[in-house]
């Protein structure tokens, strides 16, 4: 039952998005998050919005999948936002007893909310659009070049892609040792951290045994099929650029593009301070 | 005098309710075990008997329905769940994967530990315990992980033993093991149950095992408690059993393949000295 | 011409303990010569600790040998440069389905011994279909192996050897943690893949019903071959296997314990069909 949970919320769909390279995703993610950063003023957010509006509907993801991502960080979300409200200096707007809230920090709880609600809709969308393994072959593509300064690029993306296949089976073996541990009467529930701490090692002994294990036949099981490292092994998948990857590219700098002019000139524009 | 232990009154249970991965895991199921039974649970792979026996201690609660252990409602809000773990002890499936201490008698140990009791009255729980399953006491002081494969199954069972249950369930204690290491441990199984006459439920999948060991067998198919009668009559049943994926032991076919080819002999015999018998006696006639 | 040819083969497990001194040594493998042609469907049968796994790796060089020698299709498993060829030419499938599959998509798991290979793309992508067609395991392709049965995994497991073209592929209990279903899945599998691929098959188990259709079936115990010989010259000899720890298929023990009491029955009764005639043929007579 575990096991149907998919790490990294993987929606499987036929999209345009999904049919991208994942390098371009991963660059593009980059390339998006970096570009929120880059204005201060509300129009920025008008290119911004208009692309990640576009990126959800060619994602054929639906927008209900989309807010649960959301769900999990609301907490830190409005965290955020009540700390920007209440503790930003600036021209008083209301007054709450001791609690005192500013124009400015109207602005920045607005301003830094919608930042942070953006930066996690648009890594989503990588996460949404590409499976671990594409995700996991783009990053070994992408850092290749680093092979010459002796980063073990094939060997991380390999630890990588085997540690997503075993997640759910880890997991799963867990819930596993604690249910037979319980049955003896171990208590994961109850005292104090430092009890609590011993109390898990009736789980955490069993559990490293058992990877350790699975380890070792795992290491047996890719000898015999011939695995001898990442030298003269060729690729099932091999990503190749597309045309329409091309195209996604001139897009991403095109946006690129449009923010920076507008991070540049938004000075000169009439600035829409918040009115009552 | 009979002495209803566990009963289970239109037990159902629904996990991941709401989710697409929304499983109807145990529909309706009603039955009743007396103390000393012993008794075997069958089914094709996910027909629920796994999540049926973690019913049976507490470890998974029930959607609707009512579970009785002696009499007692374990769903009452003043039931002790824990004391119910500790009388009815379950054995998971590979439980040597469960053992986690520096040496053997510890992890029989935990057990008795946990449960409260002085240090006298665990100690001596759990020096009963590893000689029920034939743990010499030359073994008391090694690590567990340097024990051979059989050896680690058995400290583990004992691992359960020693909480002194008065029913213990297993989850197919012989998976894995070579023929030799299954009929050791179904023996002592079998020695447990006539001279502590305590309640054994066996899940297992070997149909032979089954009739050579229990009385009394329980089908479970998707979900449902589809037979539960005596040995013979559900293996008499054997067109019934292939239709949801399961068998009858090779004796039971070949009897049924006799009786058709015209011998006179009784096809509810369920073991190799039974047909022997009959076979015999089914010459003659 | 041989397929696996081995000669005075012996092999030592050497214990060490933390300060890297010996501690012990044991003779897992003792002496022993084998011989299996191409095409040969043999099985090694043996109680735990008989040194019948660690016979396996010797085959494809996972261990090699401490005497004697082991020849793969003419190459000596001794020599390092041997090594790559030897484990492309005889393939091998363990026990934990599990454990044996890499990637998160059947048809990815399948591609991955060809990619280790160096085989080209496209030519990748018609051996993990031929192979995935073989084991009956096509329409599962696209699928995360998590949602597969047992049985399905190890099918998966054997088609990822088949994708290298191998001459030859040793199953090492590949059906201990099955359920019967699975079993019979993957037993008939190798069966179809030795018949219709000309694929030897050197099956090392511990379920006598499983090698009741082997070519030849070899037991072993502590280290040597103690009996070989076909299925139904194995089967004939009751009172030698049990000595050996082994089962027999319920049938094959009735039909001795029948023979005992001096009735005419021929040995080594492997199916009920062959029962029931032996049988009928004493009613007419």
């Amino acid at each position: 039952m575990i096991r149907d949970i998919t790490i990294g919320q993987y929606y499987p769909a036929d999209s345009v998005l999904h049919r991208l390279d994942p390098r371009l995703k991963l660059n593009g993610t980059l390339f998006f998050i970096v570009s929120i950063f880059l204005f201060n003023t509300f129009y920025g957010y008008i290119a911004v919005t208009i692309f990640i509006a576009s990126i959800i509907k060619l994602s054929k993801v639906p927008f209900k999948f989309v807010l649960r991502g959301l769900k999990a960080v609301v907490v830190i979300l409005l965290f955020t936002m009540t700390f920007n409200l209440f503790l930003t200096q600036g021209d008083e707007l209301i007054r709450l007893g001791f609690l005192r809230i500013t124009k400015q920090g109207l602005h920045s709880a607005l301003f830094n909310g919608l930042r942070l609600t953006y930066l996690i809709l648009g890594s989503s969308f990588m996460t949404f659009t590409t499976t671990p393994n594409q995700l996991t072959d783009g990053l070994e593509k992408l850092l290749w070049p680093l092979r010459r300064i002796k980063v073990p690029v094939h060997e991380i993306a390999m630890m990588m892609s085997i540690a997503l296949r075993f997640i759910p089976i880890l997991l799963e073996e867990t819930d596993k040792i604690m249910k037979a541990q319980m049955a003896r009467g171990a208590d994961f529930d109850s005292g104090g951290i430092i009890k609590r701490a011993k109390g898990l090692v009736p789980l955490l002994v069993p559990l490293f045994v058992s990877a350790f294990r699975r380890a070792n036949d795992l290491a047996m099981a890719m000898e015999a099929r011939c695995y001898r490292g990442g030298e003269g092994r060729t690729k099932m998948k091999p990503l190749h650029y597309r045309r329409r990857d091309v195209v996604a590219y001139l897009i991403l700098f095109l946006y690129f593009t449009v923010v920076i002019m507008v991070s540049i000139f938004e000075k000169y524009l009439p600035y829409f301070a918040f009115k009552r | 005098m009979i002495h209803l232990q566990i009963v289970f009154d239109h037990v159902d249970y629904i996990y991941g309710m709401g989710t697409s991965f929304e499983k109807h895991a145990l529909k309706d199921i009603s039955f009743k075990i007396d103390k000393g039974e012993f008794i075997g649970l069958i089914g094709h792979t996910g027909s629920g008997k796994s999540t049926l026996i973690q019913h049976m201690n507490g470890l998974i609660r029930a959607t609707s329905g009512k579970i009785f252990y002696n009499g007692e409602d374990i769903y009452d809000k003043n039931y002790n769940m824990r004391s119910l773990r500790s009388k009815v002890g379950l054995v998971f499936q590979y439980p040597e994967h469960q053992l986690f201490e520096t040496t053997v008698y510890k992890d029989v140990n935990f057990g008795p530990k946990n449960l409260g009791l002085d240090k006298l009255e665990a100690d001596l729980r759990t020096y009963e315990a590893l000689k029920m399953v034939g743990i010499g006491e030359d073994l008391l002081d090694v690590s567990p992980f340097e024990l051979s494969g059989g050896q680690k199954r058995r400290v583990a069972i004992a691992g359960i033993l020693a909480m002194r249950p008065e029913v213990l369930v297993l989850d197919e204690p012989t998976a894995g093991l070579d023929p030799r290491g299954r009929d050791e441990i179904l023996d002592q199984i079998a020695n447990l149950h006539k001279e502590s006459n305590i309640t054994i439920i066996l899940v297992t999948h070997s149909m032979e095992d089954v009739a050579n060991y229990v009385e009394r067998v329980m089908v479970m198919n998707n979900g449902a408690l589809v037979m539960d009668q005596e040995t013979r009559s559900v293996f008499a049943r054997y067109r019934e059993l292939e239709e949801i994926h399961l068998a009858a032991p090779q004796v039971t076919y070949i009897m049924n393949a006799l009786k058709e080819k015209g011998f006179s002999v009784n096809t509810d015999v369920t073991t190799v000295a039974e047909a022997k018998n009959e076979i015999i006696k089914g010459l003659k006639r | 011409m041989e397929m696996i040819k081995v000669r005075d083969l012996a092999f030592e497990y050497i214990r060490r303990n933390e300060e890297g001194n010996v501690e012990s040594i044991s003779r897992a493998i003792n002496g022993v010569n084998l011989d299996v042609k191409k095409g040969d469907f043999i099985a090694i049968i043996g109680a735990n600790g008989s040194g019948k796994s660690t016979l396996a790796k010797h085959i494809n060089a996972i261990l090699y040998p401490t005497e004697g020698t082991v020849w793969v299709n003419g190459l000596n498993t001794s020599k390092e440069e041997n090594l790559w060829e030897i484990r492309r030419t005889a393939g091998m499938v363990f026990q934990n389905p599990d454990n044996q599959i890499i990637a998160t998509v059947v048809e990815e798991d399948v591609g991955f011994g060809p990619e280790n290979l160096g085989v080209p793309t496209e030519e990748i992508w018609q051996r993990v279909e031929d192979s995935l067609k073989a084991v009956g395991m096509l329409e599962y392709r696209t699928q995360s192996p998590n949602k597969l049965s047992g049985g399905q995994k190890q099918r998966v497991a054997i088609a990822g050897i088949m994708a290298m073209k191998p001459e030859c592929i040793v199953l090492d209990e590949p059906t201990a943690m099955l359920d019967p279903s699975g079993r019979r899945e993957v037993i008939s599998t190798i069966h179809w893949l030795n018949k219709h691929e000309n694929i030897t098959v050197i099956l090392i188990t511990h379920h006598m019903d499983e090698v009741i259709n082997a070519d030849k079936v070899f037991v072993m115990e502590d280290g040597m071959i103690v009996m070989q010989g076909t299925p139904r010259e194995i089967f004939s000899r009751i009172p030698e296997i049990k000595k050996y720890r082994l089962d027999v298929p319920q049938v094959t023990e009735l039909a001795y314990e029948l023979k005992k009491t001096g009735l005419d029955i021929p040995d080594g009764i492997l199916s009920v069909d062959e029962l029931v005639q032996a049988l009928e043929k004493l009613k007419n007579s």
